[in-house]
C-alpha cells in the first residue's frame, strides 16, 4: 500500500496502480477520456492531466503510477484550462452529422465538452465518410472519433481479435479496421465491444439507430448461451431499443457476443405468437384428428378454451394408457422456476417421470460421468477462478470462441495476458486453436472424430510413464486407480497415435503441456458428448484430472461448457427423469417419500415411480411406435434439433396430442395440436444458472406481446386447472399450484432442493452471487466443488477402452460428417433466423470441405453440395477451407428444411446416458451443378482479404 | 449480401502471387519471424517489391503470426514503407529548415515543374514518385535531393533537369 | 603484416559519395593498376575526413597532402606525377582556407589553425573503417579488455560515471547515472540499445561517427554491457542510414570472427553480442521509448513515463538507451581515466562535443570541439566566416528540437548549463547559421511542418496543436494573419510544452516561442503590415494577398 495526498486528502493505493484509479477508487473523478478501467491505460487524450507536487509540467493521472508521499491536485484553473484546450483541440475537427436528431443519450465526450462549457463548432468539413462500413450491427463515423483508441484496445484486451488499429500517424491518424477493409473481413466477430467502450459514437449500434434513447435501462441475462452474460435491456415504449453492457455483470463485465448484443429482435418480431391457438378439428365435432398427414388449419382461440382443452385431452390419455403414455418435455431456454413446474407437473399431477429436455442431446453424457466417478456432474470451477489462477487449460471437443463466445475471449487474454498454456483437441482447425499454437507455448491435436479415449488415453499413458501424475493425491482421494494404469498401458503413444490420427510427437508434446503447467483446466462440449462413447469420453476426462490432482483445486477442474443459457437450472430442476430437482433420485426411498409429502394432495397423491421415466431420444421414437400418446413440449424444437429428423417428423405425426408452448410457430408447430404462446426472456422475471453453476436473475423489461403470458403463469394455470378437472386438493406444503410471482416460486425450490437451499431473488437484487450448492440464507454458495473431497466421497477412476463411433466410413458413404454450430446462429434458428443482423451476416448452412475433397468432387468455389447419408440429404453451399481435414465434412443445424444436418444425422445412443452420436456420421458427397449467383469470385476477396488464416495472435 | 460472403470466404484467403511470397520468405529468412522483426521484414519486402501490396502484407501478418491491423498500422507509420505501388524512382526531396535556409525553396519549385507533381504523386509513365521527406542528415550539402539511394547535394535549380534526365 | 610506401585515402562519406568518390577511387585504383604500383601504394576509401567544401577529398600519408575537390579525370595525373614521380599536383591541393581546422593532427602538423580536440573523431579518416585490425592498431578493442579483465563492472560504472559524462543525444542526462540505474535494476535480462536513430535536422554526427569508426560503437556497448551485467545490444539505426549499416554490420561480423563480441570475451565469463536493427522512417523513434515500441515491431509511439526504460524497457527489461555518440566517449574514458576526460570541456560538462555545422556560412560539416566554445567562435573559427559576406542574423540550434537563438546570444558559452540557463535547448549539436535573407516566420513555419509531419499522433496537444499552428504559419507566411494570432500560437505553444507526452510535442512548442520571443516584430510585420522583411515568404512578393491554400508550400 502507497500512501498519498490528493485533493489534501490522504489516501491509500495499491503500488502500481494508477493515480487515476487510486482517485477513483476514493471517490474522486479525474476528467478522462482515453482511460477505461477495463482497459491498460494509453495516456493519449490528456484530459485528465493533474498538478503533481515537484513536476514541471502536468502529468497523465491515467499512466502515472502512484508513489509514496505524492502530491496531487485535480483541480485548479490551470486544470481546467488545460483540459479545456485539450477538448477545444478535440473539437476542432470533431463533426457529429447526426445531432441533435433525437440520436441516444449523451456521450461520454459530451458530457466533458458540456461539463467545460464547449460546444462542438458549427461548419467543420467532415473529413471521413460518415456511416463507413456495412457491418449490419456496427455503424463507423469517424467523424466524431477522438482517436482514444479504446476500441483498439477493446478489441485487442477485451475480445482478442485485433480488429481495430491505427494507421498514418499525426494529424492524419486514424482508426482502421485490418489492413483498411470492411470490419467483417478484417475478422470482426461483431461482438460489439469496440462500440460500447467508444466514449464519441464514432462506433454506434446501426439496430438501435433512429429508435430514440432509452427511457430505462433494465438489467437481465441473456438468453442464449450458458456462459450467462448480464446485459441492459434498454427500453423505449416497451420497446428493446438496443442492449448495452453492465460493467459491473459478474461474469462477463462489458463483454457479450453478437448474440447477446444484436441477437435481441427476434423479441419484437412479427412472427411472435400473441394468442392460443388450436387445431380446428380440436373444436370441431368428435374432435377426432382428420385422416392422413396434416392436423388441419389453426384456429385462434381465448386461454380458457385452450387451456381447458389441453386439461381434457391430457386427462383422458392419462385415463385410457396410464400416466406414462404422457411425454413433458422442459426447455433449456426457460427459467428455473418454469422447469421446476414442469417438472412438478408431470411428476405431481400427470404421474409420470416421462419428463426430459435438451441436456439429454447435449450433456447427458456429461451429467451421467462425472456422476458415476466424482458424485456429481457439473462444472467445478468458474471461468474467472481459472482466468486467474490456471497455467494451461485443455480444450477438447468445444468450438469456446464461437460458442461460449465470452468464455473463449476470456481464454484468449489467458494466453495473451497470463501466458497460460493452451492444448485444443479438435478435429478441426477452430478460432480458438490460433491460440494454442507454439508461439505461445500450445499446441492443437487434430484427432479424428470419435478417438477421444484412445487420445486422452494416450497422453495419460505418457503422463503416467514420465511420472508426471500426482501420486500423493490418488493415493489419498481416489480409488480405483490400479485398473486404470493396467488399460493404460494398452495405450502406448504409438496406438493412440494410430488410432486417433494425432503424430506421436505431438502427443509427447501436448502431455507435457498439461501435465507440466499446474493447475491446468479441461474444458469440454459436444465433441466429447455427443458420441455413444460420450460417458466414457467424460471418464477418461475424469480421470485425466484426478490422475494431475487438479479436481478441487483453484484454476483446475473439470470444466463441460453448458449450452442453453439455462440447461444448467432444467436438470437443477429435476426436468430429467431419473432426478428429482436437486439430483434427488427417484430411485432414493427417501427422495420419493420427501416429494410425496412435500407435494402431497388430499387423495393421497401423487404416486412417484421408483424408476426413472423416458428420456427425450426414447420418448420420441416410443410416440412413433404409439406408446406415447401425448407429448407436452415447452420451448423445444426436435424437428430441426433432434438427430435423423425425417424419423422425427414421422414419429410426431403419429402422436396423438401434442401441446407446443412456443413462442414462435417453430418448425415444430407443424407438428403440434395447441400452440400455446409464451413470453420470451425479455418479457419475464425468474431466474437462470449459467454453466457455472451461478444462479442470475432475470428481469422483465417488456410486456408480453398480444394475450403471451409468462411460461409460468401459464404451467401454473394448467396446473390449477389439471387439480381443478379431477377435483384434487394440495394437502402438502409444496403441493399447491397459486403462485404470485416468480420469486415466491424460488422459495419453493430452495424448500425441496438443498443445493439451492439459500437462493432466493431478494439476495440476487441484493447482488449476491450465488453458485450452488448454497446450503442456507447465509451460505455464500460454492464457486469451487471438490475441495477436500469429492461429491461420493474418494473420487473413482475408470479403465476405459477405445470403441469406435457407430457409423463408420465406408464405399457407399465414404466421408465422416461432423456437425455443430456458428457463432452466428442458435440450433434450430427460430430465434436467430428472427434476428435481421444476425441473418444478414450469416444467411444460409455452409457445408466446410476441405480443399483436396473440393477437387475431388469437382467443386469449384462456393458451389451448392449435395450431401446424403443412409437416413436422408442435405442441400447446402460449401466453403472450401483447411479448418477440415480431408475426409471430413462439417455442417450445422441452423436452418431448416434441405439445409439442416439433421436429416443425416444418426440416433445411435450412447446406452447409459441415451445422448444421441451427432458427431459422427457416414456420409456421401457431390457438388450439385447449376451454380448459385453468388459464387461471384472477387467478391469474397474484396471482403476477407486476410481471413481466418491470419492469426490474431500476440499484440 | 457481402457480410456472408466475408465468412464464406474467411477459410481460404487467395494465396499471395510466387513474387510476393518469395520477397517475403526471403525476408523472413533474413530476420526472423519474432514480433520484433515487423518492420525489417516490412523495408525487406518492401525493398523488392517495390512497395508493399495487400497480398504482401497478408502474407507478412501469416507468417509473422501477427494481425493484420498492426502490420497496416506499422506499414502506413514509417515513411519508408509504402502500401501504394511507386514509380521506378523515387524522388525524395528534403523539405527541413537547414535544406530550405540554403535555397530549397528554388529547388523544389524546379523539381516540381520538371516532374509535373504534387507531393506523393506518381508520373504516367510510370518513371517517377515524388515525395518530401525530413532531413536524410547530408544538410552540410543542402539543398539535397535523394533519388532511389542516391544522394544529390549542393543542388541549384538549374540542375533540376539534368538531374532527372540520367534516371530512365 | 604488409606495408606500403604510400597510403591513398578517399573521403566515403555519403556528401563525398554524392560529389562522385566513387568514381575517383575507382580511377585512382585503375591508374594504380596500370601503373604497376599495387604493391608499394595502399589505396582506401574511408568515411568522413573532415568538414570542408572541398569534397571529394583525396588524402596521400606519409607527406599529408590533401587534395580537394577531385574528380574522376584527376586521377591520373595524380597517380602519374604524385604517386610515381614524386611530385605533388599544386593545381588539385584543396586550398587551407576550405580545409579549416578539420583533421586535428594534420592541421596540427602544418600548425595554421587552431586544433580540434578529437577525442570521438581521432580515428576517423585515419582509418579503413572496414578493417578491424586498423582498429585494433589504433588503440581498438583495448579498453574492452582492460574493463573485462582488470576491473570489475562497479568499478567501471564509477569510472564512467567519475567522468561527468552526460547524454549526447539532446536531454544531457548524465549517462553513469543511467547505467547505474539499469544496474540496480531487477530484470530477467537486461539490454544496451543504442540510439543511431538520428533523425533531427541538421544533425549527421552519429552517421560519420558509425561510417568513419563503427567498432568505436561496438566496444563501446560491450563495456556497457559490462557494467550493467546486459549480454546483448541493439543498435537502432536510422533506416535512410545504408552505409553506415554495412559498416556497422561489417564491424559486427569482424569483432564476433575475432572473438570480440559472443561469448566468454577475453577469456571472461561475460558474453555480449550486437544486433542491428534498422529504421523505417521516423524521427519519432528517436526519442528513446518510442524507439523500443519500433524496436518490438510496433508503430513509433512513445510510452508513458515513468516506468523509464531503466526499469522497464526493451520487452519489459531495464533497458539503457544511449545515443551513439555519448558510447563513443566510454572507451576513451576507460583507457585514459576519467581525470584525463575532466581536462576537456568545463567542469559541469566535460568532454568535447560534436557539432554539425551548415546554413550560410563558408564551411559547413562536422567539428569536434570542448564543450563552452561560443558561436561566435565557431563561426569564425570553423565556418571560415558567413557566407558571400552576409551577417548572422538567427541560429537554429540542436535541430528542429532545439532554439531558435538571435545573433545577441552568440557569445553564450555553448555547454548544457549555459544554454539551459537561457532557456535554450543544446539538443543534438546541430547549428544552422542563417543570415539576413532567412525569415523567422518562414524558418517556424518550416519547422512546424516537421513536426506535424513528424509527431506520430498519439497525444492529443501535438497531434491537433502541431497542425493549427502549422495552418496558422503557413496563413501568416501566405500574408493571412490574423491579429489574434500571435495569442492563438502562444496558447498553442502553452498545450504543447505543458500536456504534450513527449518530447516531440514539448519541443515544437520551443519555436513558437522562440518565434514570438525574438522575432516578435518580424512576426507583427508580417500579420500587421504584410510584408516580409526578410523577403522570403510568399507574400513578399505578392502582399496583401490572401493565403493561397491548396497550393502545397514545400521547400
Ligand atoms: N452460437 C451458438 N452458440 C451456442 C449454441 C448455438 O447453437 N449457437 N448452442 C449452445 C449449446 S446448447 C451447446 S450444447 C453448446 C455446444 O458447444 P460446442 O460443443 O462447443 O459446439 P459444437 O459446434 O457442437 O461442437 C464443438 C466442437 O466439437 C468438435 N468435434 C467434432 N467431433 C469431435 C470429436 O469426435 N471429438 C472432439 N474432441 N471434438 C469433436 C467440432 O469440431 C466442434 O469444434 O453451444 C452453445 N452455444
Ligand atoms: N446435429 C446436431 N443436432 C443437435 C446438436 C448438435 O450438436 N448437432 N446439439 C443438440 C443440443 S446440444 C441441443 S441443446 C439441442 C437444442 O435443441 P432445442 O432446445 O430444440 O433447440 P432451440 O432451437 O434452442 O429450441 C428452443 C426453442 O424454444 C423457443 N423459445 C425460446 N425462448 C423461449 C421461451 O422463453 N419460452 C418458450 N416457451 N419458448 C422459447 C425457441 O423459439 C425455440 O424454438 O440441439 C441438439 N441438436
Ligand atoms: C522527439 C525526440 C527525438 C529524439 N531523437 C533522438 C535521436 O535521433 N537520437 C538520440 O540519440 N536521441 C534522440 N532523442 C533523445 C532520446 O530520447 C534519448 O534521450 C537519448 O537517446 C538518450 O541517450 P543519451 O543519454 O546518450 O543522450 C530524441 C528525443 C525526442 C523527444
Ligand atoms: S488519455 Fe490522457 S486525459 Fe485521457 S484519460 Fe488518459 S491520460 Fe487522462
Ligand atoms: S465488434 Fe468486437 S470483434 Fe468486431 S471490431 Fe469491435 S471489438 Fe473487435
Ligand atoms: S472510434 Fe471511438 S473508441 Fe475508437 S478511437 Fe475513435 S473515439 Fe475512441
Ligand atoms: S456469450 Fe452467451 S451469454 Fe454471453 S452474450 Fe453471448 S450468447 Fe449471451
Ligand atoms: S507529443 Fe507528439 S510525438 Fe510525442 S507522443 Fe504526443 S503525439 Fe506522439
Ligand atoms: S485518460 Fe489519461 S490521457 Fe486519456
Ligand atoms: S535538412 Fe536536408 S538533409 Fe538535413
Ligand atoms: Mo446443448
Amino acid at each position: 500500500m502507497i500512501e498519498l495526498t490528493i485533493n489534501g486528502q490522504a489516501i491509500r493505493a495499491q503500488a502500481g496502480s494508477s493515480v487515476l484509479a487510486a482517485a477513483r477508487a476514493n471517490g474522486i473523478t479525474i476528467p478522462s477520456l482515453c482511460d477505461h478501467p477495463d482497459l491498460k491505460p494509453y495516456g493519449g487524450c490528456r484530459l485528465c492531466v493533474v498538478e503533481v507536487e515537484g513536476a514541471r509540467t502536468p502529468p497523465a493521472a491515467c499512466t502515472l503510477p502512484v508513489a509514496p508521499g505524492m502530491v496531487v491536485q485535480t483541480e485548479t484553473p490551470a486544470l481546467a484550462a488545460a483540459r479545456q484546450a485539450v477538448l477545444e483541440l478535440l473539437l476542432a475537427n470533431y463533426v457529429d452529422g447526426d445531432a441533435p436528431a433525437a440520436g441516444p443519450a449523451e456521450t461520454e465526450f459530451m458530457r466533458w465538452v458540456r461539463r467545460y462549457g464547449l460546444a462542438a463548432p458549427a461548419g467543420v468539413a467532415p473529413r471521413y465518410p460518415v456511416d463507413a462500413d456495412p457491418n449490419p450491427f456496427i455503424r463507423v463515423d469517424m467523424n466524431k472519433c477522438i482517436l482514444c483508441l479504446r476500441c483498439v484496445r477493446a478489441c485487442a484486451e477485451v475480445q482478442g481479435r485485433f480488429v481495430w488499429g491505427t494507421a498514418e500517424r499525426g494529424f492524419d491518424t486514424r482508426i482502421v479496421a485490418g489492413a483498411d477493409t470492411a470490419l467483417l473481413g478484417a475478422r470482426c466477430e461483431s461482438c460489439g465491444a469496440c462500440v460500447a467502450y467508444c466514449p464519441t459514437g464514432a462506433l454506434d449500434d446501426k439496430l438501435s439507430r433512429g429508435l430514440g434513447a432509452a427511457e430505462r435501462k433494465v438489467t437481465t441475462t441473456c438468453t442464449y448461451c450458458g456462459v450467462g452474460c448480464q446485459l441492459d435491456l434498454n427500453v423505449r415504449e416497451n420497446r428493446i431499443v438496443g442492449v448495452t453492457s453492465n460493467p459491473a455483470a459478474p461474469v462477463n463485465g462489458m463483454a457479450l457476443c453478437v448474440k447477446g448484443r444484436y441477437g435481441y429482435d427476434f423479441v419484437h418480431h412479427p412472427q411472435r405468437l400473441t394468442q392460443p391457438r388450436v387445431r380446428g378439428y380440436l373444436l370441431e365435432g368428435d374432435g377426432r384428428r382428420p385422416a392422413g398427414g396434416s392436423r388441419g388449419p389453426w384456429v385462434e382461440t381465448d386461454w380458457d378454451t385452450a387451456l381447458n382443452l389441453v386439461v381434457r385431452r391430457l386427462t383422458a390419455i392419462k385415463q385410457a394408457a396410464g400416466p406414462d403414455a404422457i411425454g413433458v418435455l422442459a426447455s433449456a431456454k426457460c427459467t428455473n422456476e418454469e422447469n421446476y413446474l414442469m417438472n412438478k407437473l408431470a411428476r405431481q399431477l400427470i404421474g409420470t417421470h416421462n419428463v426430459d429436455h435438451c441436456a439429454r442431446l447435449c450433456h447427458a453424457s456429461t451429467v451421467a460421468g462425472l456422476a458415476m466417478c466424482y458424485g456429481s456432474g457439473a462444472m467445478s470451477n468458474t471461468m474467472a477462478d481459472i482466468y486467474a489462477h490456471a497455467r494451461a487449460i485443455f480444450i477438447i471437443g468445444s468450438n469456446t470462441t464461437e460458442q461460449h463466445p465470452v468464455f473463449g475471449a476470456r481464454i484468449r487474454q489467458a494466453v495473451l495476458q497470463r501466458g497460460v498454456k493452451l492444448v485444443v483437441a479438435d478435429p478441426r482447425r477452430i478460432d480458438i486453436a490460433e491460440f494454442a499454437a507454439p508461439r505461445f507455448g500450445g499446441l492443437h491435436l487434430r484427432q479424428r472424430p470419435g478417438a477421444d479415449v484412445a487420445l486422452v488415453n494416450g497422453l495419460m499413458h505418457i503422463i503416467l510413464r514420465a511420472g508426471w501424475h500426482d501420486a500423493a493425491y490418488i493415493q489419498a482421494r481416489c480409488e480405483g486407480f490400479q485398473d486404470l494404469e493396467t488399460t493404460l498401458a494398452h495405450y502406448p503413444p504409438a496406438l493412440a497415435a494410430e488410432i486417433t490420427g494425432v503424430p506421436v510427437d505431438q502427443l509427447h508434446q501436448a502431455a507435457e503441456i498439461i501435465a507440466r503447467n499446474k493447475p491446468m483446466a479441461v474444458f469440454w462440449a459436444m465433441g466429447i458428448t455427443q458420441h455413444t462413447t460420450g460417458v466414457f469420453n467424460v471418464l477418461s476426462l475424469g480421470n485425466l484430472q484426478m490422475l494431475l490432482g487438479n479436481m478441487g483445486v483453484p484454476g483446475g477442474g473439470v470444466n463441460p461448457l453448458r449450452g442453453q443459457n439455462n440447461v444448467q437450472g432444467a436438470c437443477d430442476m429435476g426436468a430429467l427423469p431419473n432426478v428429482f430437482p436437486g439430483y434427488q433420485a427417484v430411485t432414493d426411498e427417501k427422495a420419493r417419500a420427501k416429494f410425496a409429502a412435500a407435494w402431497a394432495l388430499h387423495d393421497g397423491g401423487p404416486h412417484l415411480a421408483e424408476t426413472p421415466g423416458l428420456t427425450v431420444t426414447e420418448l420420441i421414437p416410443l410416440a412413433g411406435e404409439g406408446q406415447i400418446k401425448a407429448l407436452y413440449i415447452l420451448g423445444e424444437d426436435p424437428v430441426l434439433t433432434d438427430p435423423d429428423v425425417n424419423h422425427v417428423r414421422r414419429c410426431l405425426d403419429a402422436c396423438d396430442f401434442i401441446v407446443l408452448q412456443e413462442i414462435f410457430p417453430s418448425e415444430t408447430a407443424e407438428f403440434a395440436d395447441v400452440l400455446l404462446p409464451g413470453t420470451a426472456f425479455a418479457e419475464k422475471d425468474g431466474t437462470f444458472t449459467n454453466t457455472e453453476r451461478r444462479v442470475q436473475l432475470a428481469r422483465q423489461a417488456v410486456s408480453p406481446p398480444g394475450q403471451a403470458r409468462p411460461d409460468w403463469a401459464i404451467i401454473a394455470d394448467l396446473g390449477r386447472r389439471l387439480l381443478a378437472h379431477e377435483g384434487r386438493r394440495p394437502a402438502g406444503p409444496q403441493a399447491g399450484w397459486d403462485y404470485a410471482c416468480p420469486a415466491q416460486l424460488m422459495d419453493e425450490i430452495a424448500a425441496v432442493t438443498p443445493s439451492y437451499a439459500g437462493v432466493s431473488h431478494e439476495r440476487l437484487e441484493r447482488g449476491d452471487t450465488l453458485h450452488w450448492p448454497v446450503k442456507g440464507r447465509d451460505h455464500p454458495g460454492t464457486p469451487i466443488l471438490h475441495i477436500g473431497q469429492f461429491t461420493r466421497g474418494l473420487g473413482k477412476f475408470f479403465a476405459i477402452d477405445h470403441l469406435p463411433p457407430k457409423e463408420l466410413p465406408d464405399d457407399e458413404f465414404p466421408m465422416v460428417l461432423t456437425i455443430g454450430r456458428v457463432i452466428y446462429h442458435w440450433h434450430g434458428g427460430e430465434m436467430t433466423r428472427r434476428a435481421e443482423g444476425l441473418l444478414a451476416v450469416y444467411p444460409e448452412t455452409l457445408v466446410e470441405i476441405n480443399p483436396e475433397d473440393a477437387v475431388r468432387i469437382g467443386l469449384n468455389g462456393a458451389q451448392t453440395v449435395r450431401v446424403t447419408s443412409r437416413r436422408g440429404e442435405m442441400l447446402a453451399k460449401a466453403i472450401v477451407t483447411d479448418r477440415v481435414s480431408p475426409g471430413l465434412i462439417f455442417g450445422n443445424f441452423h436452418f431448416p428444411g434441405a439445409q439442416n444436418v439433421n436429416n443425416l444425422t444418426i440416433a445411435a445412443l450412447d446406452p447409459i446416458a441415451k445422448i444421441p452420436e451427432y458427431k459422427v456420421c457416414a456420409v456421401r458427397i457431390e457438388a450439385v451443378a447449376g451454380d448459385s449467383p453468388e459464387a461471384a469470385p472477387g467478391l469474397a476477396q474484396a471482403a476477407a482479404p486476410a481471413g481466418r488464416s491470419a492469426p490474431g495472435g500476440a499484440n | 449480401m457481402r457480410a456472408a460472403m466475408a465468412h464464406r470466404a474467411n477459410g481460404h484467403p487467395p494465396p499471395a502471387p510466387p513474387e510476393v511470397t518469395a520477397a517475403v520468405t526471403a525476408a523472413v529468412a533474413e530476420h526472423g519471424d519474432a514480433a520484433g522483426a515487423l518492420i525489417p521484414v516490412l523495408s525487406a519486402v518492401n525493398r523488392r517489391l517495390g512497395y508493399l501490396p495487400p497480398a504482401a502484407l497478408a502474407e507478412v501478418s501469416r507468417r509473422l503470426g501477427m494481425p493484420a491491423s498492426r502490420v497496416y498500422g506499422v506499414a502506413r507509420f514509417y515513411t519508408l514503407l509504402s502500401t501504394e505501388p511507386r514509380g521506378r524512382h523515387l524522388v525524395q526531396f528534403c523539405e527541413n529548415a537547414p535544406c530550405h535556409v540554403v535555397g530549397g525553396r528554388r529547388v523544389w519549385e524546379a523539381l516540381r515543374q520538371a516532374l509535373g507533381l504534387a507531393p506523393g504523386e506518381t508520373s504516367a509513365d510510370g518513371r517517377f514518385t515524388l515525395i518530401t521527406t525530413s532531413c536524410i542528415g547530408a544538410c552540410a550539402v543542402g539543398p539535397v535531393v535523394v533519388i532511389d539511394d542516391e544522394v544529390h547535394g549542393n543542388l541549384t535549380p538549374d540542375q533540376v533537369e539534368a538531374l532527372l534526365a540520367r534516371y530512365a | 603484416m604488409q606495408t606500403f610506401r604510400s597510403l591513398v585515402l578517399v573521403s566515403g562519406d555519403p556528401r563525398s559519395l554524392a560529389l562522385g568518390a566513387q568514381a575517383v577511387f575507382e580511377q585512382l585504383q585503375s591508374a594504380v593498376r596500370q601503373r604497376g604500383l599495387e604493391a608499394e601504394v595502399a589505396l582506401k576509401l574511408i568515411g568522413e575526413a573532415g568538414p570542408t567544401a572541398a569534397l571529394p577529398l583525396v588524402i596521400i600519408y606519409p607527406e599529408a597532402v590533401v587534395y580537394g575537390p577531385v574528380a574522376p579525370a584527376d586521377a591520373a595525373d595524380i597517380v602519374q606525377q604524385h604517386l610515381a614521380m614524386g611530385h605533388p599536383v599544386e593545381r588539385l591541393q584543396a586550398p587551407e582556407r576550405d580545409l579549416g581546422g578539420r583533421l586535428a593532427w594534420l592541421s596540427a602538423r602544418r600548425g595554421t589553425l587552431p586544433a580540434e580536440q578529437r577525442i570521438l573523431l581521432a580515428r576517423a579518416g585515419r582509418i579503413d573503417p572496414e578493417s578491424i585490425e586498423d582498429y585494433i592498431l589504433h588503440d581498438g578493442y583495448e579498453a574492452l579488455g582492460r574493463a573485462l579483465t582488470g576491473q570489475t563492472p562497479a568499478e567501471v560504472l564509477s569510472q564512467i560515471e567519475a567522468s561527468g559524462l552526460r547524454g549526447r543525444g539532446g536531454a544531457g542526462f548524465p549517462t553513469g547515472r543511467k547505467l547505474r540505474l539499469v544496474a540496480q535494476a531487477e530484470g530477467e535480462e537486461k539490454y544496451i540499445v543504442c540510439n543511431a536513430d538520428e533523425s533531427e535536422p541538421g544533425t549527421f554526427k552519429d552517421r560519420l561517427l558509425m561510417e568513419s569508426d563503427p567498432h568505436a560503437l561496438v566496444e563501446a556497448m560491450a563495456i556497457a554491457g559490462y557494467a550493467v551485467g546486459a549480454h546483448t545490444g541493439f543498435v537502432y539505426i536510422r533506416g535512410e542510414y545504408r552505409l553506415a549499416y554495412a559498416r556497422l554490420e561489417k564491424a559486427i561480423q569482424q569483432a564476433r570472427a575475432s572473438r570480440l563480441l559472443g561469448p566468454d570475451l577475453f577469456g571472461t565469463r561475460f558474453g555480449f553480442d550486437v544486433h542491428l536493427h534498422a529504421g523505417a522512417g521516423a524521427y519519432i523513434c528517436g526519442e528513446e521509448t518510442a524507439l523500443l515500441e519500433s524496436l518490438e515491431g510496433r508503430r513509433g509511439e512513445p510510452r508513458s513515463r515513468p516506468p523509464y526504460p531503466v526499469t522497464r524497457g526493451l520487452w519489459g527489461q531495464p533497458t539503457a538507451v544511449i545515443n551513439v555518440e555519448t558510447l563513443a566517449n566510454i572507451p576513451p574514458i576507460v583507457r585514459h581515466g576519467a581525470a584525463w576526460y575532466r581536462t576537456f570541456g568545463t567542469p559541469s560538462s566535460p568532454g568535447t562535443k560534436l557539432y554539425t555545422l551548415m546554413g550560410n556560412v563558408n564551411v559547413t560539416g562536422l567539428i569536434e570541439v570542448p564543450m563552452g566554445i561560443t558561436l561566435r567562435e565557431v563561426i569564425t573559427i570553423y565556418a571560415r566566416g558567413m557566407k558571400g559576406g552576409g551577417h548572422l542574423k538567427l541560429a537554429q540550434t540542436g535541430g528542429s528540437s532545439g532554439s531558435v537563438i538571435p545573433a545577441s546570444l552568440q557569445d553564450t558559452p555553448i555547454d548544457y548549463a549555459s544554454f539551459a540557463r537561457l532557456g535554450v535547448a543544446l539538443g543534438s549539436g546541430a547549428l544552422l547559421i542563417c543570415d539576413q535573407d532567412t525569415c523567422a516566420v518562414d524558418l517556424v513555419r518550416v519547422l512546424l511542418r516537421f513536426f506535424r509531419h513528424e509527431s506520430c499522433g498519439k497525444c492529443t496537444p501535438c497531434r491537433v496543436g502541431t497542425e493549427q499552428a502549422y495552418q496558422i504559419l503557413a496563413r501568416v507566411a501566405e500574408g493571412g494573419g490574423h491579429p489574434d494570432d500571435a495569442a492563438s500560437l502562444e496558447r498553442l505553444a502553452h498545450s504543447l510544452e505543458m500536456l504534450s507526452n513527449c518530447g516531440l510535442g514539448q519541443t515544437a512548442a520551443q519555436p513558437l516561442r522562440d518565434l514570438l520571443r525574438h522575432f516578435g516584430a518580424e512576426f507583427d510585420a508580417h500579420v500587421k503590415l504584410g510584408v516580409c522583411p526578410a523577403g522570403a515568404c510568399a507574400l513578399a512578393r505578392r502582399p496583401a494577398v490572401a493565403g493561397i491554400l491548396g497550393v502545397p508550400i514545400s521547400g
